[in-house]
């Protein structure tokens, strides 16, 4: 299931608050498990086993890994690489076999069936890093022992986060999970923080969608450049605003039941360097990557030689880790090598020139590294990066092209003021200076929730065309 | 202040909520909306192994979407919204002005075969081999044979969109330069714009046909082409009937989601002898060329002929000797008739049926005894599916 669904929004969440706040404190765990189980096995009620076999397999080792991590230290981490290995080959299974299989045939002498249907388990990259959290945190004594087999499964199967993030790290949660408090204000902030995200989601992510799709489509009969800058910068303001939206969608339902979750964007769009694109964008993905596999790398306390090592295999797998596809690897590699590059020296010119072309410097690789990351075909992914210069156009523009521009353009306008810190300052200001308008946001939350009704419902609105027959 | 912001926030959103989730399942479930002219997603049943296949929840998904409260209000804000954002259309709907609406995108079909998704711009490959299809038919039938290609509301009403016609033209160019002399072609959409940019209502402001008075015209053009000049029954002698208080929201409106553009008024020509007309419609007998039940509901164009089917014949109950006109066509035909069949015993067959194909127009002209071939295609159709290029 999706937030963004009239399902969720009109049947699912209701009936969750409902059983949630009526049972009493120590049951709600429960709820909260079973409900996000439902969730999770509703387009594909098989997984949930698969989900629950991992949740097992690391609440099961975590008691070996206790046990041992204060008198046999290589017996817990023996416990511990077991525990993350389990769980990563279901991971890589699943989303990697038939990538590895497909590529490896490619190889002389060798030929590795590929599974046909074999289909991806909604969120596993999510919750295996979830697990993998627990399971290292454990070792490392940065969390006690959860016993409690429901509050584990529902740290890992929590909902709000499960199919998208943010990565909750273990030890973030570890007290919410057992003594967290629901008040009305975290409630009320929570719903501020949800209407916003569906917001950003329906009105704002979904239209611009449809304008990438459409420059996209038309690059196939008529390419132009103006098209080609259109899909990319479209498609760069859709992705925040999809992913952005769904993460406080998944924070503001956090706070309806009383979870503190990570920050997982923090106006990405205003960066001035890749270094500080990647501090503002998926922060909780940065966060794990950082804590657990950059840092016991050595992080930045090498040698300049280790650190690029260290740089180079983090971002690697941060490629990777978004999809088992050539292009994912390959935008891994590129951002591994503008930050090995800034590290370098590219930051020290940079600081020399004036904000605006930092800023102008950032977005540009920003949006290049995400044509690279939307295009699974390669080819067309070639065509789109030359018709940004012009090669291959019928032209710079097309009169389509340009209309199409004109009339997308307050759209393009809002997507980007509001990708700015700009409307939060302002209604903070107005806030500070006139108390009374703290009624504004309840308004701007339920504005916000009917258009996205309206827009869903819209949305399988398929009128029957006679015009065929 | 703030205390009670949040009381708000929070009575507020479980308000809205749950309201609409009390509302969603007391309300009776509807069947059939009338506006968009379908049936609606019933409950679907569960079962485990709907529920495993996906089936289950992708039905729930479209059960919302359909029996959702106020929906038809939900649908005109968010038009409005869209409207409002400057973005001049909704659903791939243009508004235009005086309340035209046009849609715009087409799902056009690619020269490989495939649907190559909703575009501006049809692929010129497919355009051509589509002539080639007619081009065939010219080659090989014995009956003089005629082409209308009616155009898109987006092709005639271009005076009423700031939406370039560059597309438009381009497409009108191929088929004048591809089209063979061995077939007739009219070229009627320049004709069309004009008399549109005159202000004459020949096509429908929120429907994607032609109006009867856009009918006529084409049936001008025909005679014309046929050497009938002599014949044509001059616009005067028709009684042009408009009906009280019927108000015509055609297909594109109700695909806009543009509740305030106003409705279509809608009229119905008489020559006064057409109860000497027969029409068989797949098998259904009437008098006359309207059936005016369809009046009473949303799609008024089906008035004409009975709406959609495979197989229509007109004939005139009369001892004189008429020629047979047979008819390859789609819907906009439908309007043409009434003036065709006072010359003519017509055979109507649907080139866009889904249950019979006939494409072989060869085959089934002799077999109806055809004089004369009309082709009536309306060119939205004409890049869209592989119809014509299947002729033969």
């Amino acid at each position: 299931m999706v937030f963004s669904s009239l399902v969720f929004l009109f049947a699912y969440l209701p009936l969750t608050l409902l059983c949630y706040y009526v049972v009493p404190r120590k049951w709600r765990n429960l709820v909260l498990f079973v409900v996000s189980l439902a969730f999770y096995g509703w387009g594909e009620p098989v997984y949930i086993l698969l989900m629950l076999a991992s949740v097992t397999t690391a609440y099961g080792f975590g008691f070996f890994i206790e046990k041992y991590r204060e008198t046999d230290k290589k017996r817990a981490k023996r416990m511990m690489i077991l525990s993350i290995a389990v769980n990563l080959s279901f991971l890589l299974f699943f989303k990697y076999y038939n990538f590895f299989a497909a590529n490896l045939s490619l190889l002389p002498l060798i030929h590795i069936p590929t599974i046909e249907g074999l289909r991806l388990p909604i969120g596993i990259s999510f919750y295996t890093f979830q697990i993998i959290s627990y399971t290292i945190d454990l070792y490392r004594r940065d969390c006690k022992l959860q016993k409690n087999y429901i509050a584990f499964g529902t740290y890992v199967s929590l909902f709000p986060q499960l199919i998208a993030g943010p990565i909750v790290r273990y030890h973030d949660v570890d007290e919410q999970l057992s003594g967290r408090r629901e008040t009305v204000t975290d409630f009320s902030l929570g719903i501020r923080r949800f209407c916003c995200g569906l917001a950003k989601k329906i009105l704002l992510g979904d239209t611009l969608a449809l304008g990438y799709e459409y420059y996209k489509a038309m690059a196939e009969v008529e390419p132009t450049a103006l098209g080609g800058w259109m899909t990319i910068i479209l498609y760069t303001l859709h992705l925040y605003y999809d992913f952005s939206g769904y993460s406080d969608m998944a924070i503001g339902l956090g706070k309806m039941f009383g979870f503190h979750f990570p920050e997982n964007f923090n106006y990405p769009y205003i960066s001035k360097s890749i270094s500080e694109f990647w501090r503002r964008w998926h922060i909780s993905l940065s966060t794990w990557f950082r804590e657990y596999v950059y840092i016991p790398l050595g992080g930045n306390r090498v040698g300049k030689w280790k650190l690029y090592r260290n740089l180079s295999i983090v971002w690697l797998l941060t490629g990777f880790w978004h999809g088992a596809n050539w292009n994912f690897v390959l935008w891994g590699v590129y951002f591994a090598v503008i930050l090995i590059a800034e590290r370098a020296f590219l930051l020290k010119w940079l600081e020399k020139l004036p904000a605006v072309l930092r800023h102008v410097y950032a977005m540009l690789l920003v949006t290049v590294g995400f044509l690279i990351f939307s295009f699974t075909d390669a080819s067309e992914g070639i065509a789109c990066l030359a018709s940004l210069v012009g090669i291959g156009c019928v032209g710079f523009s097309s009169s389509v092209a340009s209309y199409q521009l004109l009339h997308l353009l307050p759209l393009i306008l809002i997507a980007a003021i509001g990708a700015t810190p700009i409307p939060k300052k302002l209604t903070e200001r107005l806030v500070a200076r006139y108390p009374k308008c703290e009624l504004v946001f309840p308004i701007l939350c339920f504005a916000a929730l009917l258009l996205s009704v309206a827009y869903m419902a819209d949305s399988a609105f398929s009128p029957f065309e006679y015009l065929n027959f | 202040m703030k205390r009670t912001a949040h009381l708000v926030t929070l009575i507020g959103f479980l308000a809205v909520i749950f309201g609409f989730t009390l509302a969603f399942w007391i309300l009776p479930d509807q069947s059939f909306s009338q506006e968009e002219n379908r049936s609606l997603q019933r409950l679907p049943r569960f079962s485990l192994e709907r529920l495993a296949s996906g089936e289950f929840s992708s039905q729930i998904n479209e059960y919302f979407a359909d029996q959702f409260p106020l929906r038809d209000a939900l649908i005109g804000i968010k038009g409005g919204v869209e409207l409002a954002l400057g973005k001049g259309e909704n659903n791939g709907v243009l508004l235009g002005k005086d309340g035209q609406i046009a849609k715009r995108m087409f799902s056009v079909f690619g020269a490989d075969g495939d649907h190559g998704g909703e575009l501006d711009r049809c692929y010129d490959d497919h355009l051509i081999k589509a002539i080639v299809g007619i081009n065939r038919i010219g080659e090989s039938s014995r009956v003089p044979v005629d082409v209308l290609l009616t155009g898109r509301t987006v092709d005639v009403a271009t005076s009423a969109f700031s939406y370039p016609q560059d597309y438009s033209d381009a497409m009108l160019k191929i088929i004048r330069t591809q089209i063979s002399s061995k077939v007739n072609y009219l070229d009627t959409v320049p004709m069309y714009r004009q008399r549109y940019e005159a202000g004459e209502e020949v096509y429908f402001k929120t429907d994607h046909h032609w109006t009867q008075l856009g009918a006529y015209y084409a049936y001008v053009e025909l005679m014309k082409s046929y050497g009938m000049e002599d014949a044509i029954i001059p616009i005067e002698r028709y009684e042009r009937r408009q009906y009280e208080g019927i108000e015509f929201y055609g297909t594109t409106w109700s695909a806009s989601g543009m509740k305030h553009v106003a409705p279509d008024s809608f009229e119905l020509w008489y020559l006064g002898n057409e109860q000497d007309f027969t029409v068989t419609a797949d098998g259904k007998e009437f008098t006359g060329f309207y059936n005016l039940d369809f009046l009473a509901k949303k799609d008024k164009y089906s008035t004409f002929l009975d709406g959609t089917h495979d197989v229509v014949t007109v004939k005139k109950n009369t001892d004189e000797a008429r020629q047979t006109l047979v008819l390859f066509k789609d819907s906009f035909a439908n309007a043409l008739v009434p003036f065709l069949a006072q010359h003519f015993d017509l055979v109507l067959l649907n080139l866009s049926s889904t249950r019979t194909d006939y494409t072989d127009i060869t085959a089934y002209a002799s077999q109806y005894g055809a004089d004369r071939i009309l082709i009536v295609y309306t060119v939205g159709n004409v890049i869209s599916t592989d119809k014509l290029e299947r002729l033969r």
